[in-house]
């Protein structure tokens, strides 16, 4: 039987990449806690300027849709492997 | 593996954040549980990438101190904090996909590992996809394969869907195993290598327009249009490439209202390579090029009945 061990946060924080897992309820409420809004319309809005914020293939992304949220310069993916290929492509990986 | 019932364990207990002490259960089944794993409430998930282990945490006891460390990741306006793990979110229906992709990366051909680092970041990524969906037709899952080409027609509009099919027939790789040893001994640096290797890929992409891959909205008449005004104007390379028996009779069709008088009558050969009675998913591929007169016959893999070449008598 496999047995389990509890880790710290701190001893996690230590590592150099992390991919959190959500749901897609858990991945819009953090998107709003880093302090983006949705509109009447279901479209994220860039906490910056509150328009519409574009997702990597350069258009208007709603929340229902949102399947990434990669750091750097916030980049927004659809459920899409071509968008996932062109922010691994436009970092040098 | 019962992930499920511990899921939904660490949901009632509260803040804790577990991991298996043996991973190599989890590694093994990865694909599916995190899935499974995503529809207990209030649990997620959390994977390290670099030795590829599984935690399972309680969202709603999910620290200040991690919400602060995403902040910072992503505030595009401060610079990358290097003590910080990079932190990516993704949604669990999208997280498996991923992980494919960046398996397949890892065998990654020698050619895309080569030219990947001078070649634009679009190219880049489109010869990956391109590699992708070719595994996938290798593995006989066309489903999977017209599926990364559909995505990659969103991300990239026609033209880069064309030059992932352009890689998936081995353009790419010929082109480059034609030039790439001449282009690094004569280059001087590597942002010249960059600039011959991406004035290759636009010539490419200019010498594609008489380069066709057939699906189901392929205007029949409109590409016969098409090869019969480049015929006129002299091209000197025309193709037509299609998957499964519906493109394949489409490609008859064009080639029918081109006409193979026509070609004749224009110097044109084609060569019809048919596809093989045994394959789960049949490829025809005509090539139609000015040549030399006369009649070629061609046998094919199997044995079974010559592909005709045709040309002016």
């Amino acid at each position: 039987m496999t047995e389990y061990e509890q880790v710290e946060w701190d001893e996690l924080l230590r590592e150099k990449q992390l991919d959190f897992i959500l749901t897609r309820d858990q991945l819009v409420d953090i998107i709003k806690q880093l302090g983006h809004t949705i509109d009447d319309e279901d479209y994220i809005l860039d906490r910056s300027t509150g328009e519409r914020t574009l997702a990597i293939d350069v258009e208007e992304i709603k929340a229902s849709d949102l399947a990434a949220a990669l750091p750097g310069s916030e980049v927004f993916l659809r459920k899409n492997i071509a968008s996932f290929s062109q922010y691994l492509a436009e970092r040098g990986l | 593996m019962v992930w499920d019932w511990l899921a939904a364990a660490v949901a009632k207990l509260g803040a804790l954040l577990i991991r298996p002490k043996e991973q190599k259960p989890l590694k093994d089944h990865s694909f599916r549980q995190t899935n499974i794993l995503g529809k207990i409430e209030n649990t997620f998930i959390i994977r390290n990438p670099t030795t590829n282990e599984f935690l399972i945490g309680q969202y709603g006891a999910l620290p200040k101190e991690v919400l602060e460390t995403m902040r910072k990741q992503f505030d595009s306006t401060k610079s990358r904090q290097a003590e910080l793990p990079e932190i990516r979110l993704f949604r669990n229906d999208f997280h498996d996909e991923i992980v494919k992709f960046q398996d397949h990366l890892e065998r990654e051909e020698d050619l895309l590992r080569t030219i990947s680092p001078y070649i634009e970041p679009e190219y880049a990524s489109i010869f990956w996809l391109g590699s992708y969906a070719k595994e996938a037709y290798d593995q006989d899952d066309r489903r999977k394969a017209d599926e990364i080409k559909s995505q990659v027609g969103h991300q990239y509009g026609s033209d880069g869907r064309k030059l992932c099919n352009l890689y998936v027939k081995g353009y790419i790789s010929d082109m480059f195993q034609h030039y790439l040893g001449a282009i690094f001994e004569s280059a001087r640096d590597k942002s010249e290598i960059g600039v011959h290797l991406n004035t290759l890929i636009r010539r490419l992409i200019r010498f594609s327009e008489y380069i066709f891959f057939i699906h189901r909205g392929s205007d029949i008449d409109g590409i016969a249009s098409t090869i019969r005004g480049g015929v006129q104007g002299g091209v000197e390379f025309i193709a037509l490439h299609a998957a499964s028996v519906p493109n394949i009779e489409r490609t008859e069709k064009i080639i029918q209202a081109v006409g193979l008088d026509f070609l004749e009558a224009n110097g044109y050969n084609v060569i019809q390579e048919r596809p093989k009675s045994t394959a789960s998913i049949p490829f025809f591929d005509v090539y139609v090029t000015p040549g030399k007169n006369g009649v070629d016959r061609r046998v094919d893999d199997e044995g079974g009945p010559p592909s005709t070449v045709l040309g002016r008598r």
